[in-house]
């Protein structure tokens, strides 16, 4: 029966060609737009190399400190994490970074433009990059002192013309440093894995930081699995009913948790201190998405009434032969839906070129985006559910045409 | 004629509705694109207050959020920098500022003046300034060593501020309370000046004195240096070596005023360009919808239409009828949006956008739809006047 559908609703298409045009172009230009914005999203939250692992780690990357006269958000500083975050039951791994920061250096007469980050050693156990010279640094490293730099393959290039890298030496921010390890360039929307200069936090100019609450800091942790996040999440929380405050008067309240990629997303951008921040900013992406495709769905919907009309004779005949209203509203859904998974199809191709475009002008630096088969999924689910939303309307309207108007070619 | 056309389209109405929301929907996303654009072009077009051309800033890591008063250190630290920097026969001009034009970086809060409550963007700066920014004053001075033993701590606002305060009054020496006893006092008035540069959204700027020694006033992180024209690239390098050595604590990063210009223009263009986008291929897929509908719609009035051309109307008799039907079915929902859109600015929405925008996009939106429906119905319609009377009359 499905064939038969099928084979009638290709028949149809190739009919009227225009208003086939018209369908498939609204289908499948609406499905790329969802598609790319689906696959840019996919790209800054699932993870992916180097933060591969973080399906397995929360993070503190925003704190707030609020009292009587206001508050303030901003990062955690490195004496914060130490305290509050080290040593969690549960945690295989803890490690505390700067954000990356940029930096200009003057290398051999050349000016280049990069960013710098300061880690312990435990990042490169948490982080997986995959090293294409050499190796990371160790916490000993990081005991010590020691002027040693991993950097990404694109810094290479501009350093060193694309060389091989290791033992070489290179000045930034008034330090030098000798390359240890060379990894792939890391997309900037990358919260904890992108830079293209790592040292030991201890090569930082002074030891003040070691002091301070706020800052520019991140510290995250690697959890056995999944299921000790709300573990990890009430014992951080505990520790920081314990939290000290330096001047009461100024900030008596303490608000940071720990995040996935998305909960920090939802916190910066939603409110640090709004309860239920990550269903906002689901629900925000979620309406936008909807407002975007009620006009195609109106659109297919008026399309679809149209063409209906022409077939009202063919429509008639299957009434007066006992065709049920229920079997004609079946068959002209799935008629629809070979239409917009079709126009999905078209869509997912066009997006291929959309994305592959994208990444060459670089509208993230160093973000390669591309799409995989749970885009295409998610594709293919979207053309589908638009196609049942657009067609039932006119396939109930169809439905209910009298046969002796509808044989006679008569108005709905 | 009118009440004919609209008795036709009522014949029609649920097939009708659904044109006429497309239409609706198409007019409001015109109206913000065009709205949008308007407001960007005409915000470019004003003067900004400074002039950011051989303007380098280094950007200093340290955060100084929520600290009243730097550390001593930290500050002798900074002011060695910049007396350094001052010292150079290439730099023209040198001073500190916390938020710099383009840092991506705002400082903001509200002040209360005669009950009223005023919002404010601050920058903290240091003497000099005005000399690096290039800022053009209008009253009385800007900051100087005679500001070193005032009892409050002097700002200087811009010609924006000023009205917003104090209205036609003078704001020379006027007092504001920035905390419990502490005062601020306006000693300078200068050009409207926009922090963001072409596409600021409107702000009352108001810079307050860094005091050298630390008596009053925050710390800014970033130093600005304005260099003579023709200055050598490698110019950079020496002074960037230079201040390492002379405050080796300090980190920072040199980076040149028109890069991130660049950067900040092309963040705040990006939403434009992607709505234009957008709006574009959603207007256009409602058009060809539109063509298709009314196409679809004359082949089935074939007969209607042929016994109007048997009772002796001409051709351009049927012409004028099926476009002035998209135009009846344009002006409802034109109406519909209208007053919806009208709604807007008792939602203060002429707090984000001027009323000039407003009203430009509200008219380009609207003759862009009335000129798009009637393009859609024009060969529609000449399909309809070229029929025949007798075959039109036979047709199934």
């Amino acid at each position: 029966m499905i064939m038969n559908y099928i084979k009638v609703a290709l028949k149809v298409l190739g009919r009227r060609k225009f208003f086939t045009f018209i369908s498939l172009f609204g289908i499948s230009l609406t499905l790329v737009v969802l598609m790319v914005s689906a696959a840019v999203l996919d790209n800054v939250f699932a993870p992916r190399k180097p933060e591969s692992r973080f399906d397995r780690v929360l993070g503190v990357y925003i704190i707030g400190l609020y009292g009587e006269g206001g508050g303030m958000t901003t990062a955690p500083g490195y004496a914060f994490l130490d305290k509050y975050l080290r040593g969690l039951q549960g945690a295989e791994a803890t490690s505390i970074f700067t954000r990356a920061a940029g930096m200009t250096m003057y290398h051999e007469g050349n000016r280049v433009e990069s960013y710098l980050m300061r880690t312990d050693g435990a990042y490169w156990q948490i982080l997986d990059f995959d090293f294409l010279e050499g190796g990371p640094y160790t916490e000993a490293d990081n005991q010590n002192a020691s002027f040693v730099a991993v950097i990404t393959e694109d810094l290479r290039r501009k350093l060193y013309a694309g060389k091989p890298a290791l033992g070489k030496t290179f000045e930034v921010d008034g330090q030098r440093f000798r390359v240890v390890g060379v990894v792939p360039s890391v997309a900037i929307t990358r919260m904890s894995g992108f830079s293209e200069i790592w040292v030991p936090l201890r090569t930082m100019k002074t030891r003040a930081y070691e002091k301070d609450m706020v800052g520019s800091m991140a510290g995250i942790v690697l959890a056995r699995k999944r299921s000790d996040f709300p573990k990890l999440r009430n014992e951080f929380k505990d520790r920081l009913t314990h939290f000290h405050f330096d001047d009461p008067k100024m900030f008596n309240r303490v608000v940071a948790g720990l995040d996935t990629t998305f909960e920090m997303a939802a916190r910066s951008l939603v409110g640090n201190q709004i309860e239920n921040r990550t269903n906002i900013l689901r629900g925000v992406l979620i309406i936008a998405a909807l407002l975007f495709i009620t006009l195609p769905t109106m659109n297919l919907i008026s399309i679809n009434l149209s063409r209906i009309m022409e077939r009202a004779s063919e429509i008639g005949v299957r009434k007066a032969f006992g065709a049920s209203s229920r079997t004609l509203v079946a068959q002209f859904i799935v008629e629809n839906i070979v239409l917009t998974v079709l126009g999905g199809a078209i869509g997912f191709v066009l997006s291929i070129f959309v994305l592959r475009a994208l990444s060459q002008i670089e509208l993230i630096p160093y973000a390669i985006f591309d799409v995989n088969l749970r885009i295409f999924g998610y594709g293919m689910l979207l053309a589908a559910l638009f196609g049942v939303i657009s067609g039932v309307y006119p396939a109930w309207k169809m439905s209910r045409m009298h046969p002796v108007n509808a044989l006679r070619g008569g108005a709905l | 004629m009118i009440r004919h056309l609209l008795k036709l389209v009522w014949n029609r109405k649920r097939a009708n509705a659904l044109i006429v929301a497309e239409i609706f929907v198409s007019f409001l996303v015109i109206f913000a694109v065009i709205t949008g654009a308007v407001t960007y072009a005409s915000a470019w077009k004003r003067p900004v207050g400074f002039q950011w051309k051989q303007v380098w800033d280094l950007s200093m890591e340290f955060d100084i959020d929520g600290r009243e008063k730097a550390n001593p250190e930290l500050l002798n630290g900074v002011m060695r920098m910049l007396a350094e920097a001052r010292s150079y026969p290439e730099v023209e001009a040198a001073a500190i500022s916390n938020t710099p034009p383009y840092a991506f970086s705002t400082s903001e809060g509200t002040r209360t003046f005669d009950g009223r409550q005023v919002s404010f963007i601050f920058d903290d700066v240091s003497d000099g300034f005005e000399k690096v920014m290039q800022l053009q004053l209008v009253r009385g001075r800007f900051f100087s060593r005679q500001d070193d033993a005032s009892p409050h701590q002097p700002i200087v606002v811009d010609t924006k501020t000023a009205e917003a305060v104090w209205g036609t009054a003078d704001p020379i020496g006027q007092k504001l309370e920035e905390d419990e006893g502490v005062f601020l006092q306006v000693v300078g008035v200068v050009k409207e000046y926009r922090k963001d540069g072409e596409v600021s959204s409107p702000m009352n700027m108001m810079f307050r004195r860094i005091h050298p020694e630390g008596k009053y006033g925050r710390l800014g992180s970033h130093i600005l240096v304005r260099v003579k024209p023709g200055t050598p690239p490698e110019f950079e390098v020496q002074l960037t070596e230079r201040l390492r050595k002379i405050s080796p604590e300090v980190s920072f990063q040199l980076r040149r005023m028109e890069k991130m210009r660049a950067r900040m223009l092309r963040v705040r263009f990006a939403p434009l360009v992607l709505g234009g986008i957008i709006g574009t291929f959603l207007v256009a897929m409602v058009a060809l919808g539109l063509t298709g509908v009314l196409w679809q719609n004359v082949t089935q009035r074939t007969r209607e239409i042929g016994l109007r051309r048997a009772m002796g109307a001409t051709g351009s008799n049927v012409h004028r009828q099926v476009l002035g039907e998209v135009a009846v079915l344009a002006t409802i929902a034109l109406l519909i949006g209208s007053v919806i859109v009208l709604q807007l600015p008792i939602l203060g929405v002429f707090k984000l956008v001027s009323a000039s925008a407003f009203t430009t996009g509200f008219i380009a939106a609207l003759a862009t739809i009335y000129a798009l429906t009637i393009l859609c119905g024009l060969y529609p319609s000449w399909l309809a006047s070229r029929l025949q009377p007798a075959d039109a009359l036979r047709y199934e």
